[in-house]
C-alpha cells in the first residue's frame, strides 16, 4: 500500500475510537493493583484482625463483604487473597513463560532437540493437569515456592508449541537467511530479529498464563496441596467456606470466588485483546 | 452494465497505538463493464486496485470510507444488494491463494460454489467447470494444500465459473504462473466473456492483458487515468490519451524498455 | 568467475530437482535463467547464493571455495519483498543492514527519503522492491542472483529498476544471474540465456 505517501498529516480523534474500551480498562486494572499494593499493610492488619463480638456477620455497612467465623472482616480477607494470588500468579507466569522460551531455543537448536522437546511438551499435555500439579507439589512440601513451581512446571508446554513454531518459521524467513549472509553473526540475529519478534508472543502467552496460574493455585490450596492454611490465600478461604455454606453463611464463599472470578476475566481480556493489537491484520480492525 | 462511478476510500488506521489517521486510497475511480465485455484494468501494485474490487463485491475491511457509487444495471448496487447477488451474479476470483478451505477437496469446494450460485446439479456443474480448465481425475480431487500454485488458481476459477456468475472479477489472476498457465487462465476468462458474461480482470501485466482484453483501464495511485480499447496500444503509442499509460506502454522490454525521463517521471509521481 | 559444478539437489530421497548441473558465470556477465514453474530455477538460485547446500558437487568462486562467514559475495534478490525484510523494522534500518547506500545511490535507485522513517507494510511492492535491491549491492558482493525480482511489479517500475542495477552492476563489472519468466525481458537484459528443463541445464535461443 503506497496509501501513506498520501497520508493526512495525522490527526488526534478521541472520540469513537474503538481502543477507548481497551485503554481505560487497562487503566482501572492497573489503578487497582496499584491501590491494592498501596493498601497493603492496613489490608494485612484488617485480615488478621479477629473480633469475637462480630463473629459470622452478614455483609451490610460496616463489613462489606461480612466476617467469618473469627469475626475477621472478609472484604480485607478476600483482597489480602487476591493480592497473594497475584504475586504466586505473576511469578508462576514469568517461571513458565522462561521455560517455555528456553525449551522453544532448544528445540530449534536441531532434529534430535526436536524430537526430545515436542516429546516432553507430549507427555506432559498427556498427563491430567491437575494430578501432576498436586505431585509436584505434594513433592515439594508445599507452601508458596512449592505451588509457584508447580504451576510454571505445569504450565509451560502450550506456549512452547507456540514458540517452537513461531521460531521455526523465523528461522526459515527469507530475512533471516539474507541477514546471514549480510555476514551478520549468530548473536546478531537472534537479539535483533528473532527475539524482537518473539516477545509480543511472549508478553501475550505469559499474559494469558497468568489466569490460568491463579486458577491453580487456588485450586492447590483449596485441596490442601498448596499454600498454608494460616494464609489468607483465596483457596484456603474458598475451602474454609465450605463448613459453613451450608449453615446458609453464603458470603463467605460468594465473595471470594466472585473476586477470583473477576480477576481472572480481566486478565483473560487483556490479554487477548494484547494479542489482537500486536496482529497486524487484526489490529487496523 | 456494471458501473463505478467515482469511487473513493478513505482508510481510517492507527499510527502507533493511539493516533489515528486517515489515508486515501482511491481518489477518482470511474469505469463501465458490458455484458460479453473483457475489461483489463492496468497499474503498478500498490495502486488500489484490489480494493476497487473488495469495493464492487462488498468486503472491504471494516476500518474503510467508501465514496462515490456503484451501479448494476441501472439500479444503485448498495450494500445489501451486493449481499445478495455476492457468489451468485457476482464473483470475485481472490488474489490470495489461502481463500481456499484447507480442510475441504477442492472438487466439494466448487461444487459448494455451485450450489450457491443457484445450480441444479451443483456436483456436476463443477465437474464441468473443472474439466474445461484441465482439472480431471485425481488432480481435481486434491486438498489445497496438494495443488501447485497454477492448480490452485485453477479451482478458484473453476469456482467463479461453477456459480455461473454474471459477473467476474478476477484479482491478479495470473501471478505466480509460468507462462503455459498464464495463458491457460487468460484464455478461460476471454472464453468466460465470449459467453456473454462481464469480466473485469485486475492485473499489473499489461502485456498478456492486451492479448485477451476488449478495453483496458489505466490505474494510477489510486485513480482511473484513461479507458481505452486494447488496440490503442500499438506502435509508440500515439492512439493514448495519458502520458502514464503511453509510458507503461513504451517501457514494456519488447518496446523501449525504458523508465520515463526525470522531468517527465516527477510529472507522474 | 562463478562456477558451479555437477551440482545436484534433491529435497526426498531419490528426487533430484537438478541433476548435475554444472554452469559459470563470469564478473560483468548477465546471464538469463528461465524455465517452467517446479523446474528449479529458484532451487539453481538458492544454491549459488549459499541458502540451500547441494546434495552433491561444488560452488567455486574464482576456483577457490565460498566463505561461510561474512558477507557472501554472491547475494540472492527475492522476487517477494516484502519477505525479505523485517516487518518490525523501519526501512531505514532494513536498508542499512548490510552497508550504508550513499544519499547519491539511493536517489539513483529512486528511493524517497521520506520512506526511511516508515514500515515496510507502508511501502508499495515496487518501492520495497528498490529498497531490497539496493541492499544487497554491498560492497564485496560480485554476484547477484535475481530471482524473477520485477515479476509482480508494473512495466514502468520494472524499467527503472533494471536501469539502475544495469547502471551498478556494470560500474562494479557484477555478474547477474536473471531468473524470470518473460522470454522479452530476459532477452533485453542478457547476452546469454539457458532453460532448466528437468533438471538439466539447455542453452536457448
Amino acid at each position: 500500500m503506497s496509501g501513506a505517501a498520501q497520508a493526512k498529516a495525522s490527526q488526534r480523534v478521541l472520540r469513537g475510537n474503538p481502543r477507548l474500551g481497551l485503554a481505560l480498562g487497562a487503566l482501572a486494572l492497573l489503578v487497582a493493583l496499584i491501590a491494592l499494593l498501596i493498601a497493603q499493610p492496613t489490608l494485612a492488619e484488617r485480615a488478621a484482625a479477629s473480633d469475637f463480638q462480630a463473629r459470622l456477620l452478614a455483609p451490610g455497612g460496616e463489613h462489606w463483604f461480612g466476617t467469618d467465623v473469627l469475626g475477621r472482616d472478609l472484604l480485607a480477607r478476600t483482597l489480602q487473597g487476591l493480592t497473594l494470588s497475584l504475586w504466586v500468579g505473576a511469578a508462576a507466569a514469568l517461571l513458565g513463560t522462561l521455560i517455555a522460551l528456553g525449551l522453544a531455543a532448544l528445540a530449534c537448536h536441531g532434529p534430535r532437540t526436536d524430537v526430545a522437546v515436542g516429546l516432553l511438551v507430549d507427555s506432559v499435555l498427556g498427563l491430567p493437569h491437575l494430578i501432576l500439579l498436586i505431585l509436584i507439589a505434594f513433592a515439594m512440601g508445599g507452601g508458596t515456592q512449592a505451588v509457584i513451581i508447580a504451576v510454571a512446571l505445569t504450565h509451560w508446554p502450550s506456549l512452547t508449541r507456540v514458540l517452537r513454531a513461531e521460531l521455526l518459521q523465523l528461522r526459515q524467513a527469507d530475512y533471516v537467511r539474507l541477514s546471514r549472509r549480510f555476514g551478520k553473526s549468530r548473536g546478531y540475529i537472534i537479539r535483533h530479529h528473532l527475539l524482537p519478534a518473539l516477545l509480543p508472543h511472549c508478553l501475550v502467552g505469559g499474559l494469558l498464563l497468568f489466569p490460568h496460574a491463579i486458577l491453580h493455585e487456588a485450586a492447590l490450596t483449596f485441596l490442601g496441596f498448596g499454600l498454608s492454611p494460616g494464609q489468607p490465600a483465596i483457596g484456603v478461604l474458598l475451602a474454609e467456606s465450605l463448613r459453613y455454606l451450608s449453615a446458609g453463611y453464603w458470603w463467605l464463599g460468594v465473595f471470594p470466588g466472585l473476586g477470583l472470578l473477576l480477576l481472572v476475566l480481566a486478565f483473560d481480556r487483556l490479554g487477548n485483546a494484547l494479542r489482537r493489537l500486536l496482529t497486524p491484520r487484526e489490529a487496523q480492525q | 452494465m456494471l458501473e463505478i462511478r467515482q469511487l473513493a476510500l478513505d482508510f481510517l488506521r492507527y499510527r502507533g497505538l493511539w493516533r489515528r489517521e486517515t489515508v486515501t486510497c482511491l481518489r477518482d475511480v470511474s469505469l463501465t463493464l458490458a455484458r460479453g465485455e473483457l475489461h483489463a484494468v492496468v497499474g503498478a501494485s500498490g495502486a488500489g486496485k484490489s480494493l476497487m474490487a473488495q469495493a464492487l463485491i462488498g468486503l472491504l475491511p471494516g476500518n474503510t470510507r467508501r465514496r462515490g457509487e456503484l451501479w448494476l444495471d441501472g439500479e444503485p448496487l448498495d450494500a445489501a444488494r451486493q449481499a445478495a447477488l455476492r457468489g451468485k451474479r457476482l464473483a470475485l476470483i481472490p488474489q490470495s491463494l489461502a481463500a481456499l478451505d484447507p480442510l475441504v477437496r477442492s472438487h466439494r469446494q466448487v461444487a459448494w460454489a455451485a450450489q450457491r450460485g443457484g445450480a441444479a446439479a451443483p456436483r456436476a456443474a463443477a465437474e464441468r467447470a473443472m474439466a474445461q480448465l484441465g482439472l480431471v481425475g485425481d488432480s481435481a480431487r486434491r486438498y489445497p494444500h496438494q495443488l501447485s500454485g497454477g492448480m490452485a488458481r485453477r479451482v478458484l476459477l473453476a469456482m467463479a465459473t461453477a456459480g455461473n456468475a454474471e459477473w467476474l472479477i478476477a484479482d491478479e489472476p495470473s501471478v505466480g504462473l509460468d507462462p503455459q498457465q498464464r495463458d491457460g487462465v487468460l484464455d478461460q476468462l476471454r472464453r468466460v466473456a465470449d459467453t456473454g458474461k462481464g469480466v473485469l480482470l485486475i492485473t499489473h501485466d499489461l502485456r498478456h492483458a492486451l492479448r485477451v482484453a476488449d478495453r483496458v483501464t489505466v490505474f494510477h495511485a489510486g485513480t482511473t487515468l484513461e479507458t481505452a480499447p486494447a488496440t490503442a496500444f500499438h506502435g509508440r503509442g500515439e492512439a493514448l490519451a495519458s502520458d502514464y499509460a503511453r509510458a507503461l506502454w513504451r517501457a514494456l522490454p519488447d518496446n523501449d524498455f525504458a523508465r520515463p525521463a526525470a522531468r517527465e517521471a516527477t510529472q507522474l509521481a | 568467475m562463478l562456477e558451479a559444478c555437477d551440482v545436484t539437489v534433491g529435497y526426498r530421497r531419490g528426487e533430484s530437482v537438478l541433476r548435475g548441473i554444472s554452469l559459470q558465470l563470469a564478473a560483468g556477465e548477465w546471464l538469463g535463467l528461465s524455465g517452467a514453474s517446479g523446474s528449479g530455477k529458484s532451487t539453481l538460485g538458492r544454491v549459488l547464493a549459499g541458502h540451500l547446500a547441494p546434495r552433491r558437487g561444488s560452488l567455486r568462486l574464482d576456483g577457490t571455495a565460498l566463505p561461510r562467514r561474512g558477507l557472501h559475495p554472491v547475494q540472492w534478490l527475492p522476487q517477494v519483498p516484502e519477505l525479505a525484510v523485517n516487518p518490525r523494522w523501519r526501512i531505514g534500518r532494513v536498508l542499512n543492514e548490510a552497508w550504508s547506500p550513499s544519499a547519491a545511490q539511493r536517489r539513483r535507485f529512486g528511493i524517497d527519503d521520506a520512506w526511511l522513517e516508515r514500515y515496510p507494510h507502508e511501502l508499495s511492492g515496487g518501492e520495497l522492491q528498490r529498497v531490497v535491491v539496493l541492499r544487497g549491492l554491498a560492497p564485496g558482493v560480485r554476484y547477484l542472483i535475481a530471482d524473477e525480482i520485477t515479476s509482480m511489479l508494473d512495466a514502468i517500475t520494472q524499467a527503472a529498476l533494471w536501469q539502475a542495477l544495469g547502471e551498478e552492476a556494470q560500474a562494479r563489472r557484477l555478474g547477474v544471474l536473471v531468473i524470470g519468466h518473460d522470454p522479452a525481458l530476459l532477452q533485453r537484459l542478457c547476452q546469454h540465456r539457458v532453460r532448466l528443463e528437468q533438471g538439466q541445464l539447455f542453452a536457448s535461443s
